[in-house]
């Protein structure tokens, strides 16, 4: 077993733990933000899967891994579009529209790739890797940190910057504020309609961004039904995390050791079944949500339409 | 923006977006239906099961050719089938595995005179619909004692064979003295396979290492899954990376193509499309079910479909390694061996059904 346990072993172990952690980081920093702004979106799982596909079919075409990130990113704010009507405009119910938005972007991406893919199945190649200079170079956790490519590094400035923003500036204060009392934000003279609307589109495009990433980045390709339940997973990790950007990330990184350690230990020599690997990520939510549900706290406003003047 | 969220305004707009979006789901599954309806176009008798000649078969397959594997080997087979006997077939792609029974009975009343339900979890829809339909139907992996004269019958791949051929051809190409496989499924298929591939490996040198790695009980089509499981095994020292997946093969691919040194042996069907360098693909063991499906639609014009399993293997041409450039005078010389012995009876593969059992033959290296 120790034979197995080179540095090569544990660098491929690193960076896939990163590799799985970043598109579910990206997918739950989308999610914060919307529950942040009192809108809880059931409907990532499908919001990720046309930001995967979009930022698949936008590479294929443009050979272009950045236009296909910017293209998932689109494509994420587009099936946004029906939470921002139906809820934030209209006060529909957020469950109802949330579950549609994940069974139509399931359907949409499966049928889509499915009659254009099928016959002549494409593959995206690996983007190009950008070391750091000295960095890079330390054994083990240089290759797997410090030589990701720059979409990476923009994805993480991306959450910390939004992490700033969302607990120190005007506009985090308003999206917290329609989020926890919007009829404060409203009596102040803040518009919750317009603040709701910003988080629900910046939401979109984060996900969007996230499904992008697992197609382009952890994945390389495309396939029906990627996501895997890994937006109903953020889902959850959003939840935990209490709208704190930086605990999304940490518990982020968790659910990649997941993911990437039932593979490690068959190889190294132990015999796990398919399923406990299979279901490990899963547990380790649950067992996450059984210890920390008692602190989890969610906006007061969560899941509620905000109409005006409204008792 | 406000003003749309009270009053009159409020409700009709709320009232003309569920109508829009009513209708668009109205419109998506019309348009849906008729993709389906028109995969049954041809032909509108039911026959019978018996001595009907066969005019027209389905094959159903849970995924379609993209998968480089399962469903490409099925699909090629019914349409080299169809062409070798001069006959029309129609192909059901993506039928997933729900409602199977119903989905049966359609390409039954769709006129198909005989069909190959291509998975072994359709088989016991495809029990119900040949009963209900009285159409022939060929399932997968089945025993003999499944057989029903008239009704059902199986074909029996056997993997085993396939893999102990591949494991010789891995054996000759490592460097490393360490080979991989990775499987995306507990699949009774694959096992069979793997402990084939393991004493294939050690008929040739018992002190090479064979690592096992599986994405998931039934993970056909992680594609995700199956990139991080094949770039573990390679990490780990694996030159040569035995694959078995359906969807999941793309994720296989993707590992191996970011890869450097590393050969790769897919099951089943040709991943040659799916590898921006195919020198990096050793050989493929590619299953072959035309002589199946022509005996079986051959035993169903006769009146005899039910009464024997059809076999895949070694000795009919059924199970075969794809040749490439990469398969040396050598390896082939030593595969050619490892065939003849198969088919004389003097090797014998193991058939694992387990993933404790692939181990129980790794751990044994041979003995």
């Amino acid at each position: 077993m120790s034979d197995m346990l080179s540095a090569a072993f544990i660098t491929v172990f690193i960076a896939t733990v990163i590799a799985q952690a970043m598109p579910l980081l990206l997918a739950a920093v989308g999610e914060t933000i919307g529950e942040q702004a009192g809108i809880l979106n059931l409907g990532i799982e499908g919001v990720m899967l046309v930001g995967a596909y979009t930022a698949f079919v936008v590479t294929l075409t443009t050979g272009s891994f950045w236009l296909g990130m910017l293209g998932g990113a689109i494509g994420g704010v587009v099936a946004n579009l029906a939470m921002l009507v139906l809820n934030v405009w209209l006060g529909l119910n957020q469950i109802v529209i949330g579950l549609a938005i994940t069974l139509i972007g399931e359907g949409i991406t499966s049928v889509l790739y499915l009659q254009n893919y099928t016959k002549s199945p494409a593959s995206l190649g690996a983007q190009p890797k950008l070391p750091i200079p000295g960095l890079s170079d330390i054994p083990v956790i240089g290759p797997a940190l410090f030589q990701q490519s720059g979409i990476f590094w923009i994805c993480i400035l991306l959450a910390l910057g939004l992490a700033f923003a969302l607990a120190r500036t005007n506009w985090g204060l308003s999206t917290r504020s329609a989020g926890q009392k919007p009829s404060s934000l409203d009596a102040a003279g803040g518009s919750v309609m317009r603040t709701r609307s910003i988080a629900v589109l910046l939401s979109g495009g984060l996900v969007g961004l996230g499904g992008a990433y697992l197609a382009l980045l952890t994945t390389a390709t495309f396939s029906p039904f990627l996501t895997n339940g890994l937006g109903f997973i953020a889902i959850v990790i959003t939840m935990l995390s209490r709208g704190r950007i930086l605990v999304v990330m940490i518990t982020s990184l968790i659910y990649g050791l997941a993911v990437a350690i039932g593979p490690a230990l068959q190889v190294i020599g132990f015999t796990v079944p398919a399923d406990i690997i299979k279901m490990l990520p899963f547990l380790i939510v649950i067992v996450m949500l059984i210890v920390f549900a008692r602190s989890s706290v969610v906006p007061p406003a969560l899941g509620t339409p905000y109409t005006r003047g409204a008792r | 923006m406000n003003r749309i969220t009270s009053g009159t305004s409020r409700r009709t707009a709320t009232r003309l977006a569920v109508l829009t979006v009513s209708g668009a789901l109205a419109f998506s599954l019309a348009a849906c239906s008729s993709g389906r309806g028109g995969d049954d176009s041809s032909g509108t008798e039911t026959s019978s099961a018996g001595t009907t000649e066969v005019t027209q078969f389905a094959l159903v397959a849970p995924e379609n050719e993209s998968d480089f594997g399962y469903n490409q080997a099925g699909i090629d087979a019914a349409n080299g089938a169809a062409e070798e006997l001069g006959i029309d077939v129609t192909i059901v792609p993506d039928a997933g595995y729900d409602n199977i029974e119903t989905v049966l009975n359609q390409v039954a009343d769709g006129g198909a005179q005989f069909i190959v339900a291509h998975a072994s979890g359709y088989n016991v829809g495809a029990a119900s619909a040949a009963a209900a339909k009285k159409v022939p139907i060929l399932i997968q992996d089945a025993g003999a004692d499944e057989n029903v004269p008239g009704q059902i019958a199986a074909a029996k791949p056997e993997g085993q064979e396939g893999g102990y051929l591949a494991g010789v051809a891995a054996a000759m190409s490592t460097t490393s003295k360490k080979v991989g496989l990775v499987l995306s499924a507990d699949n009774a298929n694959w096992f069979a396979m793997s402990s084939g591939f393991a004493e294939g490996v050690f008929s040739v040198d018992p002190s090479i290492q064979v690592l096992y790695t599986s994405v998931g009980p039934a993970a056909y089509a992680d594609a995700a899954g199956g990139k991080t499981a094949t770039e573990q095994i390679i990490a780990s020292g694996a030159d040569v990376v035995f694959g078995m997946g359906d969807g999941a093969t793309h994720g296989y691919l993707q590992a191996i193509d970011a890869s450097s040194g590393v050969k790769y042996i897919a099951d089943i069907g040709d991943v040659t499309p799916g590898l921006s360098d195919p020198s990096k693909l050793l050989t493929s063991v590619r299953w072959n079910y035309e002589p199946a499906y022509v005996q079986a639609i051959k035993d169903v014009d006769a009146g005899t479909f039910g009464t024997v399993t059809y076999p895949v293997d070694v000795e009919n041409g059924g199970m075969y390694l794809q040749e490439t450039d990469q398969m040396t005078p050598e390896i082939e010389a030593a595969v050619e061996k490892a065939k003849q012995g198969i088919i004389d009876g003097s090797i014998v593969p193991t058939i694992a059904t387990s993933a404790a059992e692939v181990a129980a033959v790794i751990a044994a290296k041979g003995a």
